[in-house]
């Protein structure tokens, strides 16, 4: 690699450290609603997304947001992560119920701990169709983006309704 | 509906949150974000975590490459230990008993000599020496004239139906009634009835086991081999986002050995879908099915099969169609080419795609 070249390079990671540090919250946001578990993989997630990112930094030509194409790549990373890694459906004991509702209580709204929690419970399917559901998709959209029909998507999310509200009731 | 969760307020919350989250201040310094690159170009020193994420998929993969290698042991095994000839079919191995030649179990057409023929002979006379010339002299007059002019051959061979034979050519019929019925008219089968019953002449044919025989063949070819199997199966092995789906069912296959009949056998079967073609349980799936008779002659109901499939899903049921084009080889027989549609039930072993319930119903080309 010419110097010139190094140059550039050095220049192009910089500018991409510096917009993704403006994220960096945003990309939390995604590791809690479509990624991450109970456990501490929080930071796994996201280095996996940081090095994502900059893998198809190429790719984005700057004619939407940064935040936008970020959520965008961060998410289907995050979604990946948890499918490869969290496959199975946790067995819900009662007394990890109570411990974990309390630790995800970390945010400033409690209805968003409680959020965080309830999708803590959820298969990778599950949790990417609710995520989507959360940021206010409607019913169309989400068929499109998961390649599903209509009929599907309400299906899936009138059960996962019923899961919630069972873990719900099982908490009070 | 009551027993939904409303999730209207979560929405909002989280509308909220995220526009909090994107003016926060950053949680990691410029440092740490070009650290993570820095490993991440360095793939020997960077990312343990990956490392250990191989390690916990180590026993899965452990697993699929076990299962893998003992189907290859059980094919070959198969293969090696596969018999010489057909066992003669039930219907046949009926008129066993009652041949006068020493068959082996393995004789596909056995020669068999009724023991009608042995009656046929004339009744047993008493000793020559047992009586003298006299005797016979006098027992000679005693008779009107005429006994002795010669009297006309006769090609009837009949002989009583009773006994033995009877229940021979009672079974045999029996057997084959439902299915002549099915497969030709009412009169066909009266007409096979006179032909080897009704007409004493012909009493003998009936017995003769080849034309019997030919009789079941004819039949056995004329319907269709179907195949239906319940299959119910977990995922067993999630490897790289290749589902692996084993299970056990039971098979029902129309045609076995020539004559037509229903028979169950165990099956162990492998489905391995590739979720990532789509999206989750919804997907476009790549099959391999191995299939495994249990039942008296194993050997012949090996199937391996190569299935294509896609799985659709309707309303709240969670029925799902698969299509499948199956193509497999039975051992001993002949090549088998089979569609089969199957309808995949996630819903009703539990509430993940995965987890599933197959039935299938596969027409096989003969």
């Amino acid at each position: 690699m010419d110097k010139k070249t190094l140059v550039e390079e050095q220049r192009r990671q910089k500018q991409f450290v510096a917009q993704v540090q403006q994220c960096d919250a945003l990309i939390y946001s995604v590791c809690r609603l479509y990624g991450c578990r109970r456990d501490n993989s929080t930071e796994d997630l996201y280095q996996e997304i940081v090095c994502a990112l900059w893998e198809s930094y190429d790719t984005y030509n700057g004619k939407s947001k940064f935040s936008s194409w970020l959520y965008s790549v961060a998410r289907n990373t995050a979604v990946a992560y948890y499918r490869r890694h969290h496959l199975r459906q946790p067995e819900i004991n009662l007394i990890d119920v109570e411990r974990d509702f309390e630790a995800w209580h970390d945010t400033p709204d409690p209805l968003v701990g409680e959020l965080y929690y309830l999708i803590d419970q959820l298969n990778a399917d599950d949790r990417n169709l609710m995520g989507l559901y959360i940021e206010g998709y409607d019913y169309k959209e989400i068929a499109q983006m998961m390649n599903l029909s209509q009929q599907a998507v309400r299906t899936r999310m009138s059960r996962i309704k019923v899961r919630l509200k069972e873990i719900k009731d099982r908490q009070k | 509906m009551t027993d939904e969760l409303n999730l209207e307020p979560y929405r909002k919350a989280w509308k909220a949150e995220k526009k909090r989250l994107e003016t926060a201040p950053p949680l990691h310094t410029e440092q740490d974000i070009l650290s993570m690159l820095s490993q991440y170009s360095q793939p020997n020193e960077a990312a343990p975590q990956r490392h250990q994420y191989h390690r916990r998929t180590l026993p899965l993969w452990l697993g699929s490459v076990a299962a893998s290698i003992a189907i290859l042991i059980g094919v070959v095994w198969m293969l090696w230990f596969r018999p010489t000839a057909p066992t003669v079919p039930p219907a046949i191995a009926e008129l066993r008993p009652h041949t006068t030649t020493a068959m082996t179990q393995n004789t596909q057409v056995p020669t068999l000599i009724p023991e009608t023929s042995i009656s046929l002979t004339t009744p047993p006379l008493p000793h020559p020496q047992a009586r003298s010339r006299q005797d016979i002299q006098e027992t000679t007059r005693s008779l009107p004239a005429g006994a002795f002019d010669p009297q006309p051959l006769s090609n009837d061979y009949s002989i009583p139906m009773e006994g033995n034979s009877t229940k021979v050519i009672s079974s045999c019929l029996a057997d084959a009634k439902p299915q002549v019925q099915k497969s030709s008219s009412q009169s066909q089968w009266q007409s096979f009835q006179e032909s080897y019953i009704a007409d004493g002449t012909n009493k003998q044919k009936a017995l003769k086991e080849p034309l019997v025989r030919t009789w079941y063949d004819n039949m056995s070819f004329q319907f269709p081999r179907t195949q239906v199997a319940l299959l119910l199966g977990a995922n067993i092995s999630p490897v790289l986002g290749t589902q692996a789906l084993g299970g056990v069912g039971i098979t029902l296959d129309s045609k076995k050995d020539g004559v037509v009949c229903a028979n169950n056998q165990g099956a162990l079967h492998l489905l391995f879908d590739i979720p990532s073609l789509t999206s989750g349980s919804d997907s476009l799936s790549i099959g391999l099915q191995y299939g495994y008779g249990l039942s008296y002659r194993p050997i012949d109901n090996l199937a391996i099969r190569l299935n294509l499939g896609a799985y659709l899903l309707f309303g709240n049921f969670d029925l799902g169609l698969r299509l499948n084009a199956e193509a497999g080889y039975r051992l001993n027989e002949y090549l088998i080419l089979a569609a089969a549609y199957q309808y995949y039930m996630p819903g009703i072993v539990s509430g993940e795609g995965r987890h599933s319930a197959i039935i299938s119903i596969g027409y096989i080309i003969d």
